[in-house]
């Protein structure tokens, strides 16, 4: 498959893309951080976060590639693990308890959004990560999910959001998000 | 909360707003409290909806198998890749040279091969190799795949005689005769004729023998004398039922000749994939030759 065949493929959700890609780059990237002191478990974490940042970009239609994949996964691996090691280097310096309460409460508030979204159908959850992660438009999601067209899905997504929506408020305490 | 505000908290949270609506909707969300809850509220919303995609995919990526060809295997070096080129080559290479070196010994131990193969209109085979050592041998083959080949009937004998023959006197060329395998014609019991399954073959077209070298068909729809002689099958056109007719191979320095002997005469086969006629051979000294090698047989 050329570079362009995956793009296209990328920008319509197709997964099978991201599979292809994973595949064929696995050795190359997981061997950077390997050869720079990184253990085989941070190796293939820093290449899937990668690769799922690439697959993003390119899914929302906003990547402008310069260069093969291979070369910009390449840059991103390398941006991605020289960051790793700076965190784990600050780390070891620094102390971070003032931060820790903030960031418990941001876990709770996020777990319970998972969980509603969790609550919700599968075709109401692919709507709505297509639209806010991959950020397809309306008429991807409606090609995607074999909806007769754009109105459909994009009554679809606003029905989904609502029940997501109000789903979560019942969840929450006033304070959760009023503060 | 109205939905043309939602709709602009969307496009800010994916990015779609250019700089400037995006610097304007910060500044109302400075000025507008609800509109800043509501905010923080999508947001949470949002960072929700791409922490649950993302970990869908990262579950998806550690599902696929990375120890397969795609970049990880062996055969992602380059120098594997020619190692392994070099060694399906010499083992291509070898088996070559190998079946060829088997072939050739085969030939060389087939100088000459001769057999006369008569046949009459009953179909009954009846083979006269003369060989000075070796007994000569009666069998049945009623039952004969042969014989059903040929839709003989059960009750047909077949007389097999073979003979080897030594050496020629003579000095123009070598002859050596090659044994029939006919081990397996001396006892036919092993043959369950009734459960062969024979393709129809036309009584006009008989297949020769597979104790020949040569694979000898005939066919009578010519008057005159002809033959075709290409890929190793002679194809013979006349009426070849009345007398037995033999083949004769010999092996010169100048290579392999083959000859007929039909009704007195001499006819020289050439390797022609036409049919041709069969003329008769006029050279005096080869037909002397060919008379030293039958009588050699035939004594």
């Amino acid at each position: 498959m050329k570079d362009q065949e995956i793009l296209d493929k990328i920008k319509k959700g197709d997964e099978r893309a991201l599979d292809f890609l994973y595949q064929k780059y696995y050795k190359m990237m997981t061997n950077l951080v390997l050869k720079n002191n990184g253990t085989e478990e941070e190796a293939k974490d820093v290449y899937q976060e990668a690769l799922l940042a690439f697959w993003k970009k390119a899914a929302s239609g906003n990547l402008v590639l310069t260069s093969k994949i291979s070369t910009y996964l390449y840059s991103i691996c390398m941006n991605q693990w020289r960051k790793e090691l700076e965190r784990k280097s600050r780390l070891s310096r620094e102390e971070v308890d003032g931060e820790e309460y903030q960031g418990h409460e941001d876990n709770e508030r996020l777990k319970i959004v998972m969980s509603c979204i969790g609550e919700l159908g599968d075709v109401c959850k692919k709507i709505l990560t297509y639209y806010y992660f991959e950020g397809l438009s309306m008429n991807d999601i409606a090609e995607n999910l074999n909806f007769a067209n754009t109105d459909t899905a994009k009554t679809k997504k606003y029905k989904c959001k609502k029940k997501l929506d109000s789903l979560i408020k019942s969840k929450y305490t006033a304070t959760d998000f009023f503060d | 909360m109205d939905n043309q505000q939602l709709d602009k908290i969307d496009l800010f949270l994916r990015e779609e707003l250019n700089q400037q609506e995006s610097q304007r909707f910060q500044n109302e969300l400075q000025t507008n409290p609800e509109l800043n809850a509501e905010f923080q509220f999508q947001k949470q919303v949002f960072d929700g909806l791409n922490q649950f995609r993302h970990s869908q995919l990262k579950a998806r990526l550690d599902g696929i198998d990375v120890t397969g060809v795609y970049g990880g295997g062996v055969l992602s070096s380059g120098l594997s890749k020619i190692v392994i080129g070099f060694g399906v080559i010499a083992t291509i290479g070898f088996g070559l040279w190998y079946f060829n070196t088997l072939e050739n010994e085969d030939l060389s131990n087939a100088n000459i091969a001769e057999i006369d193969a008569p046949f009459n209109k009953e179909y009954n085979w009846v083979w006269k190799i003369p060989v000075p050592e070796v007994p000569k041998q009666s069998i049945e083959v009623s039952s004969s795949p042969v014989n059903k080949l040929n839709n003989i009937s059960d009750n047909k004998q077949v007389e097999v005689l073979e003979e080897f023959e030594a050496e020629s006197n003579n000095e123009d060329f070598e002859i050596e005769i090659n044994r029939p395998q006919l081990l397996g014609m001396t006892d036919d019991s092993n043959f369950e004729s009734e459960k062969i399954s024979t393709p129809k073959i036309e009584e006009s077209e008989i297949d020769g023998t597979n104790l020949s070298p040569i694979d000898i068909k005939i066919e009578r729809s010519l008057g005159k004398l002809a033959y075709k002689y290409f890929d190793g099958k002679l194809f013979l056109y006349g009426d070849f039922t009345k007398e037995p007719y033999q083949i004769l191979e010999i092996n010169k320095k100048n290579g392999r000749e083959i000859f007929m002997y039909f009704k007195n005469e001499y006819y020289p086969i050439k390797m022609v994939n036409e049919v041709s006629e069969l003329k008769q051979l006029n050279d005096p000294d080869s037909k002397k030759q060919l008379d030293i090698l039958r009588e050699n047989k035939t004594n």
